[in-house]
C-alpha cells in the first residue's frame, strides 16, 4: 500500500444532506480524506488513494460501510434519547504551548464560535516563551487567559493550568489542532452525562493531509479510537492488562478532567512530558491514575479535534520513537508508584515487544503501511524508556524545579 | 483484573425512562441485555469497576451496543423494526425432552403455556420413564402429550419427540430453559420461505449469580449469544482446507426449530450423539447434514429462549467435558457423511491445539478457574477420540421417517 506522491484532499460530507457528488481528483491529488457526517455528527473517516477510487466524480455512498451504518445507529439512538439531563459543569480549556503563535491563533479562532452555545475560560499558557509572540496573539483576544509558565516541560503547564483554571472541568487541547464546531457541546453533554468520570477524552482527526507523512500516519490509523462511545472503568473483562494498556484511552491532544480528582491526585507527572529527551508518557499516566482511582474515563467521539500531523518523515519518526520512549516510562514509573499492577505491567511489556515484532513481520509481508525504519525507532524509544529514562528525566525535572528562581 | 465474580441480569427497554444499572446485593458486575420490546438488541457485561452506570450514561454505552444488530436488521433506527409474520395454516409441535428434573421441566411449561401466540401442541418426552414425577407433572396439566421413552439418550428422545409430534415445524427446547412469549412467531417468519430447513434463536443467561454460571455464559460463549440475525446455507460447509464447517454457529438445540419433511429426508438424530450418549453435538451434527442436503439455516435472535447454567464447578466441568466428548464425537460423524478433512484435522490437531493455547492463555489472563476446567475438556477431547472406536462398530438406526399429516 503506497501512498503515492502528491497530497490528500480533506473533504468534509454530511450523508443526511441531499448527496453532492466529489469533484474528480485533481492531478496533483494523490486521494482523498473524507469524514463523513450524518445530520452533523461524526460517523467515519475514509481514507482513499487515486487507485482505490472510481474514475471521475466520487459518490460519497460508496464511501459508507458496515462501521459508519453502525455510527449512524449509534448515533440516531442517542438522538432519541435526547441531550443529557444531568447538570452541566463549568468548562475550562487549557492550551499549552513553546513557541506556537500561528498554531495558537488558530485554535484560538476555531474556539471563540464555541463560546456561544457553551461558555468557557480559555488559558492559553506559554512554556518558557523565546519571545512575546504568543502573548500578543493571546492579547488580541478578550476571553483569553495568558499565562507564562517557566519551568520548561508540558506537564509543568498543564499544572500551571490546573492551578490556574476556575472550572470544573480543564479541557486540555494540543496547540497544533483546531477544534470541531460540536466539540465544546459534545465535550459538555458528555460531562453532564457522565457525572462518575475523571476523564473524557475525545476524536483526532486529520487536519490536512498535504505531505507524505501525514497521509502515512492516518494509513496507520491515525489517532483515531473509533467513532462509537466508549466507557471504561477500573476493571475490564477482555484486556488483561486492563488499565496499563492506557493508550486506547485516547490521546493527550484533545482530553478533559475532572479538576478537582487531578488536583487530590496529585496533579501532572513533571518527569513524564517534557519534551526532548523524554517527549511523551503524560497522558498514559493520567489515564492510567484516574481509572485506578475509582472513576471512569469515557471516550466521546462527537468531541472531536483536527490535528496538523508531523509533516515531515524525520519527524513522524522522531514521533513513533516518543511513544515507545513514553510507554515505557509510563511503565518504569509505574511499576514503582502501584506495585499491585507489577504483574499486568510485565505482560504490557511481552506484548508491547510481541506487537513490534509483528509489525515488523507484516511490514516485510507487505501488510503494514508504516516504514520499518519508523517501528524500529518506537522499538528502540521503548527499549531506552525501560532502562532508566525515567529516573533520569525525574532527576532532570528536579533540577529545573531547584533551579527556577 | 476483569473483576467478574458473579453477575447481575438486568432487562433494558431501549424505548423506556432509562434508570442508573446498579448490580444486586452478592454480585459484583452486571449484563445489561438491550430490547426494543421484545426484540434483542445487544448486551453488555459491565464488570465492577464500571459500576454503577447512571441513567444520563445509559444511552451511550446502549447505543454502542444495539447500533450493530441495528444495521444487520437493515436499519440505521429502531423505527420501523417488527418482527415479521407468517402463514399460520402450518402447525408447530414443541418438543421438550427431559429427564429427571421436574423443578426446571414445571417452569419450562409455565412459559410455554404463557406463549402468545400458542404453539400447536406440546410434546413432552420423558427420558427416565421409571421416576412417576415428569408424569404425574405433565398428567396434572391440560393440553400436553406424555412420551414416555425408556431408552437413555437425548437423540432417541428427541427421535421419539418427533415421531409423536404431528405438526409441520418441530421446535426444540429443553427443560432447564424458560421460552419468551412470542417464541412462536420469529419462527414461523423463519419458515416462510420454503428453502429453510432449521430456525434457531438466542440463548440467553437466566442467571449469573454463581461463579459457574459468569464462566459457562462469559469465559466460554455460552450456547447461542449472537444478536446479529445470519443465514446460513451449504456454503458453510466450503471451508478452508483443514478447517472444520463452524455448524455451532448456526445454534443450540435449546433452541432450535425444524423443518419436518426435511428432518424426515435427513434421517433421525444419531443415536450416538447428544446428552447420555457421547454428550452433545447432536443439534449441530443434524445441521451439518440438513445443510449438505441443501437447507437453509436461519439464525434468528428474535427468537430467545432463557438458559439456566450449571450453577456449581463440579455440574460445570462434567458438562464441559461431556461437551468435547461429544463434540469430537461429532467430528467423526460429519466427516462419515462428506469425508471433509476439515472435521479429522479439527479433532486431532485443532482441538489439542486450542486446549494447549487455552492453557497458555490461563496464565495470561489469569483464570484460575479455567485452569481447573481445562483437564477435564482434555479427558472429554480424549474420550471423544475413544469413541471412534465405538463409532465404528455401531451404525445410526434409522428408526423414523413420518411426512407430514
Amino acid at each position: 500500500m503506497t501512498a503515492g506522491t502528491g497530497h490528500y484532499r480533506r473533504i468534509d460530507v454530511d450523508l443526511a444532506d441531499p448527496l453532492p457528488k466529489i469533484e474528480p481528483l485533481e492531478h496533483h491529488e494523490a486521494g482523498v480524506g473524507v469524514v463523513l457526517r450524518y445530520n452533523n455528527a461524526l460517523v467515519g473517516f475514509e481514507l482513499r488513494s487515486r487507485d482505490e477510487l472510481p474514475k471521475g466524480r466520487i459518490d460519497p455512498s460508496t464511501l459508507v460501510d458496515d462501521d459508519v451504518r453502525i455510527a449512524i445507529a449509534a448515533e440516531t439512538i442517542r438522538r432519541r434519547a435526547g441531550r443529557p439531563t444531568g447538570t452541566a459543569r463549568r468548562l475550562s480549556v487549557a492550551v499549552c504551548t513553546k513557541d506556537g503563535a500561528a498554531r495558537i491563533a488558530r485554535l484560538l479562532d476555531s474556539l471563540l464560535p464555541l463560546r456561544d452555545a457553551v461558555p468557557f475560560e480559555v488559558f492559553v499558557i506559554d512554556n518558557a516563551p523565546s519571545d512575546h509572540s504568543t502573548r500578543d496573539v493571546a492579547a488580541g483576544r478578550a476571553f483569553v487567559h495568558y499565562v507564562v509558565e517557566p519551568l520548561t516541560g508540558l506537564n509543568f503547564a498543564r499544572n500551571r493550568a490546573l492551578q490556574d483554571a476556575t472550572g470544573e472541568v480543564l479541557c486540555f487541547l494540543d496547540d497544533d489542532v483546531t477544534v470541531d464546531a460540536g466539540w465544546a457541546r459534545a465535550m459538555s453533554d458528555a460531562w453532564a452525562a457522565n457525572p462518575e468520570a475523571g476523564c473524557i477524552t475525545g476524536l483526532v482527526l486529520p487536519l490536512e493531509l498535504e505531505t507524505e507523512a501525514q497521509i502515512l500516519f492516518e494509513r496507520g490509523g491515525g489517532f483515531r479510537r473509533g467513532f462509537l462511545p466508549l466507557r471504561y472503568g477500573e476493571t475490564n473483562f477482555a484486556d488483561p492488562v486492563h488499565p496499563s494498556g492506557a493508550g486506547k484511552f485516547g490521546a493527550g491532544a484533545n482530553m478533559s478532567i475532572d479538576l478537582e480528582l487531578v488536583r487530590k491526585l496529585g496533579g501532572f507527572d513533571e518527569a513524564l512530558d517534557t519534551g526532548r529527551p523524554l517527549p511523551g508518557g503524560g497522558d498514559l499516566d493520567i489515564f492510567y491514575r484516574v481509572l485506578r482511582s475509582g472513576r471512569r474515563l469515557v471516550y466521546e467521539p462527537q468531541a472531536a479535534v483536527f490535528h496538523e500531523h508531523r509533516r515531515d518523515m524525520g519527524a513522524l519518526t522522531r514521533q513513533y520513537r516518543s511513544w515507545g520512549l513514553g510507554l515505557m516510562a509510563f511503565i518504569v514509573k509505574t511499576q514503582e508508584a502501584d506495585p499491585v499492577a507489577r504483574p499486568a505491567l510485565r505482560r504490557l511489556v511481552l506484548w508491547w515487544f510481541l506487537w513490534i515484532a509483528t509489525r515488523l513481520w507484516r511490514r516485510r509481508t507487505g501488510r503494514e503501511p508504516i516504514p520499518a525504519a519508523m517501528i524500529r525507532a518506537e522499538l528502540w524509544g521503548g527499549v531506552t524508556g525501560l532502562f532508566g529514562e525515567y529516573r533520569r528525566s525525574r532527576e532532570r525535572s528536579d533540577r529545573i524545579r531547584r533551579e527556577a528562581p | 483484573m476483569n473483576g467478574v465474580q458473579t453477575a447481575t441480569v438486568v432487562h433494558v427497554d431501549i424505548n423506556s425512562a432509562f434508570r442508573a444499572l446498579l448490580p444486586d446485593r452478592g454480585t459484583d458486575s452486571l449484563l445489561a441485555v438491550f430490547w426494543d420490546g421484545l426484540l434483542p438488541l445487544g448486551s453488555r457485561l459491565f464488570t465492577s469497576g464500571e459500576l454503577p452506570v447512571s441513567a444520563a450514561a445509559l444511552p451511550a454505552v446502549m447505543a454502542a451496543a444495539v447500533a450493530p444488530a441495528l444495521v444487520a436488521r437493515g436499519l440505521t433506527s429502531p423505527e420501523g423494526l417488527s418482527v415479521p409474520t407468517a402463514p399460520s395454516d402450518l402447525k408447530i409441535s414443541v418438543v421438550v425432552c427431559t429427564s429427571n428434573r421436574p423443578l426446571d421441566l414445571a417452569r419450562c411449561l409455565d412459559s410455554l403455556t404463557a406463549c402468545d401466540p400458542a404453539p400447536d401442541e406440546i410434546v413432552i418426552v420423558d427420558n427416565s420413564p421409571d421416576n412417576p414425577a415428569t408424569r404425574d407433572l405433565v398428567m396434572s396439566r391440560a393440553g400436553l402429550r406424555y412420551v414416555a421413552e425408556p431408552r437413555r439418550g437425548l437423540s432417541r428422545a428427541r427421535n421419539a419427540g418427533v415421531a409423536a409430534a404431528t405438526g409441520h415445524f418441530i421446535a426444540f427446547t429443553d427443560d432447564d430453559v424458560t421460552v419468551t412469549s412470542n417464541w412462536m412467531t420469529p419462527i414461523r417468519a423463519g419458515f416462510a420461505d420454503p428453502g429453510v430447513a432449521v430456525v434457531s434463536g438466542l440463548v440467553l443467561p437466566m442467571q449469573l449469580d454463581s461463579a459457574a454460571a459468569v464462566a459457562f455464559e462469559i469465559n466460554y460463549g455460552g450456547l447461542a449469544g449472537s444478536f446479529l440475525p445470519t443465514r446460513y446455507d451449504r456454503s458453510l460447509l466450503d471451508t478452508a482446507f483443514g478447517e472444520a464447517p463452524p455448524v455451532w454457529k448456526v445454534g443450540a438445540g435449546a433452541n432450535m426449530a425444524f423443518r419436518r419433511t426435511a428432518l424426515a429426508r435427513a434421517g433421525p438424530f444419531d443415536e450416538r450423539l447428544g446428552a447420555g450418549a457421547a454428550g452433545c453435538s447432536e443439534d449441530s451434527e443434524m445441521v451439518y447434514r440438513l445443510l449438505l442436503a441443501g437447507g437453509i439455516c436461519v439464525y434468528d435472535p428474535a427468537a430467545v429462549v432463557f438458559h439456566r447454567h450449571r450453577d456449581t464447578v463440579s455440574a460445570l466441568r462434567q458438562q464441559l467435558r461431556a461437551y468435547m466428548r461429544g463434540h469430537v464425537a461429532a467430528l467423526f460423524v460429519q466427516y462419515g457423511h462428506d469425508r471433509a478433512p476439515g472435521n479429522l484435522v479439527r479433532a486431532f490437531v485443532g482441538m489439542p491445539i486450542g486446549l494447549a493455547g487455552g492453557f497458555v492463555m490461563t496464565f495470561w489472563h489469569r483464570e484460575r478457574l479455567r485452569r481447573q476446567l481445562l483437564p477435564w475438556e482434555t479427558l472429554g477431547v480424549v474420550e471423544g477420540w475413544l469413541s471412534l472406536l465405538r463409532l465404528r462398530k455401531t451404525r445410526p438406526v434409522p428408526s423414523i421417517s413420518k411426512e407430514p399429516p
